[in-house]
């Protein structure tokens, strides 16, 4: 026979008297709440990265030596050695034809992407402009970021990169990635050269060519956008020259 | 979906042992469920990780402890200062009043308390809440064993009242 033992006994008492006495708030809301956690998470990220992708166009500018001297009161210097503080590329001026001669050092890149589809299933590759205008002893720090846009209209960053642009490199070519994810409705590239940054949406599945800024076209799928702007919206329906290629 | 499975029964296995644990910790409900609710989600944000441990009770379990134990950090003054009979605090679920333990437990400091709470009721070795609480083996048997006095002494005081109330 067992001594009696007051604690044990106790102990066995409230396990006993607590049983079923708790009403869990279930599985369904631990995923809620880890849900809700990861897109916050993603949003501190993209903060963060949008942060440094904004130091990486700053630094270079605060860096440059010597401002060029501007002669006189006269607005007769060359307007690509003055900063720009916002660029908006033209088909001309991108296709570097229709317009004067070319300029032998370009105070910043203009971003062009190349080819850019969703070629393989889910993956685009972009190009970098011809880099042998840049101004000599330039630095270009070049960053992209792709964001997958869920049902529910949040953002979350996927995946990205950053790069270095020396003086005298032709281009650079880099490939975005996203997971394949039936929750994503499409995916966004930010891809960010300088002060500029390029926004490209591109559906889940789809293959599509973009001949980014070609005179023609001048705007479109692709559209200037401050990093400010990237929030998810609807899908670019009316990007007629967006031709599925597939 | 295999991962969401588990989890799922794992979650409905775990989580009423572990809120009783906390709920005579603790003496509220609420804080309880919560602590471990908490602990779920964060073991479910690395269920791949913690699914692969020998015992994922264990991760959540003292997850849980520590989110309780933190919590009860910054409470804790509060509460003393508010009453010693803390227990009596209207909470929603059990009624701590029907459970003679907890009322002893309450008078415990707090290390004991988790100490016998392990012990005696999650039947863990000495060895593991030692590990869980990060003292030494020694300390957690001279906390059982100051817990058990304590204990017993109240248990035995309180037991003839609520035979009293039995036989009416």
């Amino acid at each position: 026979m067992s001594e009696f033992d007051p604690v044990r006994d106790a102990f066995g008492d409230a396990r006993s008297s607590l049983k079923g006495a708790f009403v869990p708030a279930g599985v369904d809301a631990v995923l809620g709440t880890v849900r809700r956690r990861r897109i916050r998470r993603r949003a501190g990220a993209v903060a963060v990265v949008a942060a440094v992708a904004a130091l990486a166009v700053a630094v270079p500018w605060a860096n440059r030596s010597t401002p060029p001297a501007v002669p006189g009161p006269s607005p007769s210097a060359s307007p690509s050695e003055l900063p720009q503080l916002t660029p908006t590329p033209t088909a001309e001026q991108i296709d570097g034809a229709g317009v004067g001669p070319k300029l032998a050092c370009r105070a910043k890149p203009e971003a062009y992407v190349e080819g850019a589809g969703a070629a393989g299933d889910h993956e685009v590759t972009m190009g970098l402009t011809d880099a042998s205008t840049f101004c000599a002893g330039k630095k270009v720090k070049i960053f992209w970021a792709s964001y997958a846009c869920q049902a529910d209209g949040t953002q979350d960053l996927v995946e990205h990169e950053t790069f270095h642009l020396e003086p005298g490199d032709r281009s650079v070519t880099t490939t975005v990635r996203w997971p394949a994810d039936p929750e994503n409705l499409g995916v966004r590239v930010i891809y960010v050269v300088g002060d500029l940054a390029v926004l490209s949406e591109i559906p889940v599945g789809k293959r599509q060519q973009y001949p980014y800024w070609t005179r023609a076209r001048g705007s479109g799928a692709f559209a200037n956008h401050t990093m400010g702007e990237m929030h998810c919206g609807p899908p670019p329906s009316a990007t007629p020259s967006a031709s599925p290629s597939a | 979906m295999a991962g969401h499975r588990d989890f799922a029964e794992f979650y409905a296995a775990a989580f009423h042992p572990l809120a009783t644990q906390l709920f005579l910790h603790t003496g509220s409900a609420a804080e309880a469920q919560d602590v471990v609710q908490e602990a779920m989600c964060r073991a479910y944000d690395r269920w791949s990780t913690v699914a692969e441990h020998e015992d994922p009770v264990a991760w959540v379990r003292r997850v849980a402890w520590n989110l309780a134990t933190s919590r009860w950090r910054r409470v804790r003054r509060g509460i003393e200062l508010i009453t010693r009979d803390r227990l009596v605090e209207s909470t929603p679920g059990p009624n701590p009043d029907r459970i003679a333990i907890a009322t002893a437990l309450a008078t415990l400091p707090a290390r004991q308390r988790q100490a016998v709470i392990l012990h005696y009721l999650e039947d863990l070795p000495i060895a593991e809440i030692a590990a869980l609480t990060g003292a030494a083996e020694g300390t957690v048997k001279s906390w059982l064993h100051r817990a058990r006095h304590t204990l017993a002494s109240r248990l035995s005081e309180a037991l003839p009242a609520a035979e009293e109330v039995d036989r009416v």
